[in-house]
């Protein structure tokens, strides 16, 4: 059992006195997030090595009345500039004064294990430092590597909420360990590229075994390798098999962001359809908050719900929406532990944790083999996008092979592939047994950026519109 | 303490702990922002914001810090912290801090700056957002409903203080509206039928309070979504592209990317190793010009306090310049564009575009329009930026337009995606109008209508 030492962040009874201040004109809750993070980089770039190091801290305050949010920050944590911005947002959010009753809040105990076994903020720079070295080396032994660049990010965010919407004080770490690897090689002037990454809920201690920094350039490196002697790759509309694990951002975009309460609000597509079909019934969609070591997960959300694993679709049928306190009041529903902060910086909004749909049945061989041809989606472009209200999505695949008479055979590379997400929900026919979360690399962004996982297992959809630099598909058949 | 006695500070602690050179730059901003929705308040959103970042210089290596606490004592801290960090960088030559002027004056009627920014109270800021909201509600039955409104306004400013003797400031104020609009046709029953959805955004942004547009929002917002409705899946099919401002934007901001000097100097740029040569078709003319007055991407002095100037990018096809920062000028033996940027006291100053277009052409875009047989007039795009590889320029993308007819607007088509390859792109560019517009997000951008001989689309 490992021991960590608490700092207090701030004083509770400063809390309680900023909670009464903003609940003085009738609000329905009130919340302060306080945060102090710390940040470092180190990266090689063109065989140079940088760092940088930030710090930073900041209280936000928040008052709900009626559902409309008002909210405030301040970097400091002096007693009266708190309760002068408690103040603030409480005659911003209107009302009229109002008595108060005591603020008693139950300091509630972390039941998940700390995070981290070498805290980021405590690790040291040369450690990491050699960490970079490794990999940039792996990627410069590259056969025609022209550049390398690697980078390792980690951040420490202690967090402290005190919240009427629980009548609780938690406190909590966040953080994240981020390593990722690019290779450019070149021949005859010719320039392809190749890049991997991934992001851990943990220390520097996850950077070994199959993610150790020369595992990752490795990947990267194959990546670029195999890019140059793909084919540009075919264009029009065919079946697409999807490698498992990072492809599952197909349901990242399709559908998770149309199931975030606050769009459905707004008249996302899957607004209106709450336990209608709206995938194969082979789907089930989850999102999951309680994978410990996932980017996506933490033991309670940045409003102080409890994080849990939500069932989205269920045998193709739509059952929750990913809920905030704000959005649950709203339909009626209990928070989903969805509610989510970049910082202190930012409102608390539903967001995804790590999505992914479960294991099927099928042999994942079997699928290949049972596609006449299509296209074999491997490794995942540079994220995707959708609008949630027409459904219309778009994800990217770097690298690929064509599928021929039920076997693989030449890579293909640089194509997107887009479809409006129930229709594209309802075109799977075929789902593996070889379920797969990713510790995804980067950030979802929507106003604010917060890490995710996504997974799948082998996937067949048996139409989608791909659309590559090359040729026209002049169709496949069954 | 003010920011330019906290950054001088910042420098002196800095040489003290070790530090051979320093700079600091100190900014601070004020930012509101509102959402409103089914014509009530949403959110409110207050943020003051300050802070800092230092660079110091030691036996060639360059180290980077910040921290939003001001508190003296805790920044000398963490700059003793800095010294030893920089001590795990390479060396590099081309580290180096500006010297005061790159021979441009300081200009500071180019940092548009409206008081009223901070002094206008946010009842009526929540007015002009309610305005907004109604105007782009009411501009046809159609519209079912509004599922974004905001209006946000920020006011910048920053100080940087280096040991070579800069000592500069800029700042600057931004006010913008924005709206989605959400349109469906009728059904067989008379009620909007939702599988016929279409959205449009408009956005309008301003250096002054008292100029921001809520008609224009409304009216982007309403006919970027009604002139796709009743789209059908488009087909795979060669044909020429026409790119109004909305949708060439990406593509001239993708330029903007690509001509950065450090990824060109990285071999990360499409542009590597082709100064000099035809990368687009003679219709092309680039500039990146940072002293343009009244411009909403110019200011007096760049992030490291080096005079903004105007810069030649493409010249007739031709690639004529990059934009550079301190480190790219010297290590390229160039000058600085005065294109350093730092979106914020936590980011070291890496490059970007000023006013970046393309510049206007002698046509109408009526003319333009009238010269296409048959064609795709291009309505959005999205993705780019994500898309497009940086090293082989290959890009494909999702988008919609409407369909061309000898000269007239048809049928709108959607789920198709467009494809193609950047050089090839800039080189079939065989028209551009005269309509030069501009479009402020991150950066800011001006592209009239240009038309594209032959785009590649991918469809049923």
């Amino acid at each position: 059992m490992r021991i960590v030492k608490e700092t207090i962040l701030l004083d509770h009874e400063i809390l309680k006195k900023a909670l009464a201040t903003a609940m003085g004109k009738g609000a329905d809750y009130a919340d302060v997030f306080v945060e102090r993070s710390a940040f470092n980089r180190v990266a090689a770039d063109d065989r140079k090595i940088k760092t940088s190091l930030a710090v930073e801290q900041g209280v936000g305050i928040r008052v709900v009345i009626d559902g409309h949010s008002y909210y405030a920050i301040t970097d400091s944590f002096d007693e009266k500039e708190i309760l002068r911005v408690a103040a603030y947002v409480r005659d911003a959010a209107g009302g009229s004064l109002h008595e108060v009753g005591v603020i008693d809040l139950r300091q509630t105990e972390r039941a998940w294990p700390y995070p981290f076994k070498i805290q980021p903020a405590q690790a040291d720079i040369e450690k990491k430092t050699d960490l970079v070295k490794t990999a940039e080396e792996r990627g410069w032994a590259t056969p025609d590597a022209v550049q390398v660049t690697v980078s390792y990010r980690d951040s420490q965010r202690d967090i402290l909420l005190a919240t009427t919407l629980h009548d609780r004080i938690l406190s909590h770490t966040l953080g994240l360990t981020e390593f990722h690897a690019s290779v450019i090689i070149e021949q005859n002037g010719k320039r392809e590229s190749g890049d991997k990454g991934y992001t851990f809920y943990s220390g520097i201690e996850a950077l070994t075994g199959d993610f150790s920094p020369a595992k990752i350039a490795e990947r990267a490196a194959n990546i670029a390798t195999a890019s140059m002697t793909a084919k540009d790759c075919p264009r029009g509309e065919m079946p697409v098999v999807f490698a498992p694990g990072e492809n599952g951002i197909l349901f990242h975009e399709s559908c998770g962001h149309g199931m975030e309460a606050d769009l459905v609000e707004r008249g996302s597509s899957f607004t209106g359809l709450m336990d209608k079909p709206v995938a194969s019934p082979l789907v089930t969609l989850v999102d999951d908050g309680t994978l410990q070591g996932y980017p996506g997960s933490f033991e309670f959300d940045d409003e102080g719900t409890p994080s849990e694993k939500t069932v989205l679709i269920e045998s193709g049928v739509l059952r929750n929406y990913m809920h905030s306190s704000v959005t649950a009041k709203k339909f009626n529903v209990s928070p989903t532990g969805s509610a989510r902060r970049e910082s202190y910086e930012y409102l608390p909004i539903p967001r995804m944790r790590n999505t992914y749909i479960l294991a099927g049945k099928d042999n994942p061989d079997d699928i290949i083999k049972s596609t006449k041809r299509g296209l074999y989606a491997v490794e995942p472009g540079g994220g995707g996008q959708v609008n949630v209200f027409t459904g219309e999505f778009i994800t990217s695949v770097k690298l690929g092979y064509m599928i021929e008479d039920g076997k693989i055979t030449y890579p293909v590379r640089g194509a997107s592939i887009v479809g409006r997400g129930i229709d594209a929900l309802q075109n799977i026919d075929m789902v593996g047994s070889d379920m797969k979360v990713a510790k995804l690399s980067g950030r979802c962004g929507k106003g604010q950026q917060v890490p995710v996982g996504v997974g799948m297992p082998t996937v067949r959809v048996k139409s989608l519109t791909v659309g590559g630099t090359g040729d026209a598909y002049n169709g496949g058949g069954e | 303490m003010n920011r330019k006695e906290l950054a001088e500070q910042l420098v002196e602690r800095a040489l003290k702990s070790g530090a051979q050179d320093a700079e600091a730059f100190v900014a601070e901003s004020a930012s509101v922002e509102i959402e409103i929705r089914d014509a009530a308040v949403e959110t409110v959103e207050y943020k003051n914001l300050a802070g800092y970042g230092v660079r110091m210089l030691i036996d060639g290596k360059m180290g980077f810090a910040s921290s939003n606490n001001v508190d003296l004592d805790k920044a000398t801290d963490l700059v003793a912290r800095l010294v030893k960090y920089t001590s795990y960088h390479s060396p590099d030559e081309h580290n180096v801090f500006p010297a005061p002027g790159n021979g441009a004056d300081i200009d500071h009627s180019l940092d548009h700056y409206d008081e009223a920014v901070l002094s206008t109270p946010v009842e009526k800021k929540i007015q002009v957002a309610l305005a907004i909201e109604s105007l782009t509600r009411k501009a046809d039955k159609r519209i079912v409903h509004i599922p974004y409104l905001q209006y946000g306004d920020e006011a910048v400013g920053y100080t940087i203080v280096s040991s070579r003797g800069v000592s500069g400031e800029a700042r600057r104020t931004d006010v913008y509206g924005a709206a989605m609009a959400a349109a469906m046709k009728s059904g067989a029953d008379g009620n909007p039928d939702p599988t016929t959805i279409q959205t449009g955004v408009g956005i309008d942004v301003v250096a002054d309070f008292e100029k921001l547009n809520p008609q224009e929002v409304a009216r982007k917002a309403s006919t970027y979504a009604l002139r796709m409705l009743g789209a059908v899946d488009g087909s795979t099919a060669e044909m020429a592209g026409v790119f109004p401002p909305e949708t060439g934007y990406s593509f001239i901001k993708l330029v903007a990317d690509m001509v950065a000097a450090d990824l060109v100097q990285k071999k990360k740029s499409l542009y590597a190793g082709r100064m000099n040569e035809l990368v687009a078709s003679d219709m092309v003319t680039i500039i990146d010009d940072g002293r343009m007055k009244g411009g909403l991407g110019s200011s007096a002095v760049d992030a490291e306090g080096v005079p903004s100037t105007t810069t030649p990018i493409i010249d007739k096809g031709r690639l004529v310049g990059f934009l550079h920062d301190s480190y790219t000028a010297h290590r390229g033996n160039a000058v600085s564009t005065g294109n350093a940027k730092r979106s914020s006291f936590d980011t070291r100053p890496y490059i970007a575009p000023t006013n970046f277009y393309l510049a206007a052409g002698n046509i109408s875009r009526e003319a333009l329009m009238g010269s296409v047989a048959e064609g795709l007039y291009v309505t959005e795009v999205s993705g780019l930026h994500a898309s497009v590889d940086r090293v082989t320029g290959h890009f494909s993308i999702p988008g919609k337009g409407i369909l061309i007819k000898n000269g007239e607007l048809t049928r709108p088509v959607g789920n198709i995606t467009i494809s193609g390859n950047v050089f090839d792109f800039f080189k079939g560019i065989d028209s551009v109008a005269d309509d030069l517009t501009w479009e402020k997000r991150e950066d800011t951008i001006g592209t009239p209508t240009f038309k594209v001989g032959a785009i590649k689309i991918s469809g049923k």
